[in-house]
């Protein structure tokens, strides 16, 4: 008796292991099928998928320099200093060491735009606070920074990747955290 | 004498299709289960954990800033982004005051898994301490805590440990010392094999997906996307706008990595075009590391490829190793035994 429990078990656990496996490779495959554009049927196995994936960290995309390479993007502060010339910065900034460090500020500045509303302009002000604290300023600006790649014509005639005309400023307002957090904002985002 | 398929009799039919059924089963079975040298997956289990070593100790550069509950990423405002979804992070509920205790102890933890210590615990912990790390920083991350979550999920699941580990030497010294027979084969492994499909099969889905995104692009087509990557400032580490120059490179290797990406999935599989597959991507990552500046997420990818290799053959190739250098050692131990001995007849003749 003992052994046929014992086999009936075991065919249990490798049927229930099975259907595990199946499971698993379709909430792999899923998560970056149902990426925009993608049918109503990918969506509907995408969110059969969603909690799966979202709790073991395998809710990507993979899309990694697609659909198409853009302009990197860097968040750049001013802090004003009476009667002297604003004290600036930039993040990522290739001073930063090592490299991986770098590029967790490199996407700070890149990942944010693909937040909803709220989180941007929450890490925004998280941003502003931190560099504000680090130079022991009480108002800060901020601004965001595109840097288009130049083409390989421009390069032939002879342009360089740092050309001023490749980067394009935004503001996103300044930060005053002399005053309550909740106006804290001074003035909202506007193109420079 | 053979029948035309019109005349093929119902019961023909159906045993034709228990055939079908049972050789299913069978390759089913040997695709995951088959018993597999743990050997490659310890290698790995290295290999990962010493990157995660090295990302954590990258973190504490910075600590504070980005894990600090007023930091860069703000804990109320992750909090929020998570309240909805199904997301494991023990950083939510650790305050500023726990924050480098915690910080060290999975330090710690990471560490007795890269060295394989008490690897069926701490090989779980570390995929929880990955993926915590992850989550609670979700705006700075990128494709190195994907794949570092993603191998130690599965290293998790198999007995990472059962080679080159500390628990294998402690496991052979404690039999050593009790008398027994210490087997010189390890113990192969169905889990092994299973970890290893799952690598292998998130691989094909990882590369399949991201050449299938780049084809929804127009840039991939005309070969200005790896322009517009190389000749991103931010990312690149040397100057390749000498490429300008020499265009159709730049446009050869962005239809090369299309290609090699959407088709991976189907020629990795081929026993004979594996090694090339493998071969050329690593020549990426590699590329991605040296002129992109993200050695670690190149790195990483590589490693995973370890999935792909044959435990077998390499263990033979290790074992070759090991009595070559086993003999050496011999023969330089008796050649010195000879010449002491010599010396010493002769010291003896000579009075």
């Amino acid at each position: 008796m003992f052994p046929r429990l014992k086999m009936a078990v075991s065919k249990a656990g490798y049927t229930l292991l099975s259907v595990w496996l199946v499971f698993h490779v379709f909430c792999v495959f899923i998560a970056p099928a149902a990426m925009p554009p993608a049918s109503p049927l990918l969506e509907d196995g995408y969110r059969i998928a969603l909690p799966y994936n979202e709790a073991l960290f395998l809710n990507h995309g993979y899309h990694y320099f697609a659909p198409d390479p853009g302009a990197s993007t860097l968040i750049a502060w001013s802090i004003p200093r009476a009667g002297d010339a604003p004290l600036v910065g930039r993040f990522p900034d290739v001073s930063i060491r090592p490299r991986l460090l770098y590029h967790r500020y490199f996407m700070l500045a890149e990942n944010l735009w693909s937040f909803d509303d709220e989180t941007q302009s929450e890490m925004q002000r998280a941003y502003a606070k931190h560099f504000a604290m680090i130079h022991n300023a009480p108002k800060i600006k901020l601004s965001r920074v595109s840097h288009e790649p130049s083409s390989i014509v421009r390069i032939q005639a002879g342009g360089k990747l740092d050309d001023p005309e490749m980067f394009e400023e935004e503001s996103l307002g300044e930060f005053d955290f002399s005053a309550p957090p909740e106006t804290s904002r001074s003035s909202s985002a506007g193109s420079l | 004498m053979q029948r035309p398929l019109g005349l093929l009799s119902h019961s023909g039919i159906v045993q034709c299709g228990l055939r079908w059924v049972r050789d299913s089963k069978t390759a089913w079975r040997r695709f995951w289960f088959e018993p597999a040298d743990p050997i490659l997956l310890a290698f790995l289990r290295l290999l990962t954990g010493g990157m995660l070593v090295y990302n954590l100790f990258v973190w504490t550069l910075d600590l504070e800033a980005f894990f600090g509950n007023e930091g860069l990423q703000p804990l109320a405002t992750v909090r929020r982004l998570h309240e909805t979804r199904f997301i494991f992070s023990f950083w939510v509920w650790i305050e500023d005051a726990c924050l480098w205790p915690v910080h060290f102890a999975c330090m710690a933890i990471a560490a007795m898994f890269c060295a394989g210590l008490l690897t069926r615990v701490t090989s779980v912990l570390s995929f929880l301490i990955t993926i915590s790390y992850s989550q609670r920083v979700p705006i700075a991350n990128f494709g190195l805590d994907q794949i570092l979550g993603i191998l130690c999920l599965y290293l998790s699941l198999a007995p990472s440990g059962a080679a080159l580990s500390l628990d294998s030497l402690m496991r052979r010294r404690s039999a050593q010392r009790s008398g027994k027979c210490v087997a010189a084969q390890v113990k192969k492994s169905a889990a092994v094999r299973m970890a290893m499909r799952l690598i292998q099969l998130h691989l094909c889905s990882i590369y399949f997906w991201s050449g299938h995104a780049k084809l929804k692009g127009s840039t991939w087509w005309t070969g200005d996307a790896m322009w517009r990557v190389l000749a991103n400032e931010e990312y690149q580490t040397l100057d390749l706008t000498w490429m300008a120059w020499v265009p159709w490179l730049p446009y050869l290797i962005a239809h090369v990595t299309v290609v090699w990406e959407v088709f991976f999935v189907v020629l990795v599989w081929n026993p004979r075009l594996r090694p090339l597959i493998l071969l050329t991507g690593v020549v990426m990552h590699v590329g991605i590391g040296a002129f992109l500046g993200m050695w670690t997420f190149g790195l990483i990818m590589i490693f995973a490829y370890l999935a792909f290799l044959d435990p077998d053959a390499w263990r033979r190739r290790l074992n070759r190793i090991i009595s070559r250098t086993q003999q050496r050692r011999s023969m330089i131990e008796s050649s010195v035994e000879s010449g002491r001995s010599g010396i010493e007849s002769k010291n003896f003749r000579i009075p």
